[in-house]
């Protein structure tokens, strides 16, 4: 395992003569946050993943961040790191990204997993939600908007679960006021792909926790609908893990691994009969 | 006289009559309301400030929302204790006063909104403002103030002399930080059409008659939802109208000031 910077970009590349899969963090964490798949993916894959501009040790004296800059990122990496086509999973703010870059340049994938994403960008009440919180953390209230964060992110069942709070409070510790800022703007400067159709030429999974507060179970079935009328591959899975929210890798990482590890198994399979 | 109010460079002239205030465009400041702040010095008392980030409005870290931007000009209100204010604002500044007139309608006396328009960027904007950021970020600064010039104006003060120097000259005192941060503003702002629509106040809407960047649809559609509203075409204009054709600018709107503060 390797770490590389790319344009300010900090990156873990596992490395090896093995298919690539590269994962993509969701707000307001880092690329810790995918632990436990990289681990258990790491031997049947070459397992890539990195922090976001503005997140984690990717932070830089250029906080001033668009969506499209975010996945030129994206094409940056793969392209630095030599790969041709990826396997490719993002959770949230990381499903935007792909879903953004796959708009822009289909061939470079080999698979798509979007977690608990979904297609609209942001109306009027999100942006000025987004806006307040960019105020609050700047006024010196980040534990305050976290706090209130926090349990959104997680199952109901999971609220008192201590070491999962912990777990994903020190990921959120990596990012600084202004990291976290800067993602919010982001977030808000993107598209809205349900606006217009584009061919997906590759295998879809679209995972969701069926206790998201973030997502809801319509945004979910929305993005399915627009992926299977827009599959010209005609392989897309629409699965919800049970009693897990909007960070369901991290509540349920065994179902969670199955899930993704079955996907990526039957595509390689195939190819390998083919 | 200018004075330093929450880190906003504001102006002043500090007399007693009623209060005219000036919200500039992108990616200019304050500087751009010279032919208004001459024109109406003796009859208002003009306030004008560089939007946060641009002109000597400095910030840190440039990170905000239009709800900043709309925050500050109330902050501005208050800190000056001013009632019943006349705010006229082009663009850029238009977007702030409609923002800002959502939140606290009770502050002004009437509003004057210049080549602007009440709806929020589509997809097609956000990704030229995206490239926007991007060229600037990689020292294209140049080559995105040349062009950009071209579409605030029309040809013909284009091809004139003088203009599209003071223009430069302008947008030279602005920082590459501070302009990409007011990118990202205006790239997520609201829309504002559906909450203008409660509103009855005395409205004047503007627009140059070849204004590429907001044409003549997207103040029609303002006119059409502000039930008290007037609006007038500039002639020999682009998006600049009060720069390209302040004559025509200052006498349209010194008529409506007249008429809505007791003149």
């Amino acid at each position: 395992m390797k770490e590389v910077r790319i344009l300010d970009v900090n990156v873990t590349d596992f490395e090896g003569d093995k298919e690539p899969l590269i994962f993509l963090h969701s707000f307001p964490m880092t690329g810790k946050m995918w632990d436990r798949q990289t681990e258990f993916l790491k031997d049947k894959f070459r397992v890539i993943s990195y922090d976001l501009r503005g997140f984690g040790k990717s932070i830089s004296n250029d906080n001033i961040i668009t969506m499209e800059k975010l996945v030129n990122d994206f094409f940056h990496i793969i392209n630095a790191l030599k790969i041709r086509t990826v396997h490719t999973c993002g959770l949230s703010m990381g499903g935007y990204i792909l879903m953004r870059a796959l708009q822009k340049d289909s061939e470079r994938f080999r698979s798509v997993t979007l977690v608990n994403t979904k297609l609209e960008n942001d109306g009027n009440e999100e942006l000025l939600k987004r806006s307040s919180s960019v105020i609050k953390i700047q006024s010196g209230g980040r534990q305050a908007f976290l706090k209130k964060l926090m349990p959104r992110l997680i199952s109901t069942e999971n609220r008192n679960n201590l070491d999962i709070l912990k777990e994903i409070n020190d990921i959120i510790l990596l990012n600084t006021d202004e990291g976290i800022c800067s993602g919010l703007i982001a977030l808000s400067t993107r598209t809205d792909l349900s606006e217009r159709t584009f061919e997906i030429p590759v295998p879809v999974l679209i995972l969701s926790g069926s206790d998201d507060e973030i997502n809801n179970k319509q945004e979910v079935d929305e993005l399915y609908e627009y992926i299977r009328k827009n599959s010209k591959n005609n392989f897309v899975i629409n699965y919800a893990l049970r009693s897990c929210g909007h960070l369901c890798n991290i509540e349920k990482p065994y179902e969670f691994n199955l899930i993704l590890q079955y996907f990526l198994n039957r595509i390689e399979n195939e190819r390998a009969i083919r | 006289m200018h004075k330093m109010i929450n880190g906003i460079s504001v102006y002043d002239n500090k007399n007693s009559k009623p209060p005219l205030l000036f919200v500039h465009a992108f990616p200019l400041n304050s500087d751009m309301w010279q032919p208004q702040i001459k024109y109406f010095d003796k009859d208002y008392r003009i306030i004008s400030y560089d939007v946060r980030g641009l002109g000597k409005s400095i910030s840190e870290d440039n990170l905000f929302f239009m709800e900043n931007f709309a925050d500050d000009l109330i902050d501005i209100i208050r800190n000056l204790n001013l009632e019943y204010v006349n705010a006229v604002g082009l663009s850029m500044g238009g977007y702030i006063i409609q923002r800002t007139l959502v939140k606290s309608p009770g502050l002004f006396r009437t509003i004057t909104l210049a080549d602007t328009k009440g709806e929020k960027d589509t997809d097609e904007a956000l990704l030229a403002r995206s490239e926007v950021v991007n060229a600037i970020r990689r020292g294209d600064r140049n080559s995105f103030v040349t062009g950009f010039i071209k579409k605030l104006i029309s040809d013909i003060n284009y091809n004139k002399p003088g203009l599209v120097n003071t223009l430069e000259k302008i947008i030279s005192e602005n920082s590459d930080k501070g302009i990409c941060g007011a990118v990202n503003v205006l790239a997520t702002r609201t829309t504002t059409l559906r909450q203008l629509q409660s509103l009855n106040l005395p409205s004047l809407i503007l627009v140059g008659e070849e204004d590429i960047l907001t044409p003549l649809n997207c103040s029609e559609q303002l006119a059409k939802v502000l039930s008290n509203s007037e609006m007038h075409i500039i002639k020999n204009s682009g998006h600049l109208s009060n720069i390209e054709n302040p004559e025509e600018f200052n006498n349209l709107l010194e008529i409506f000031l007249k008429k809505h503060n007791g003149k």
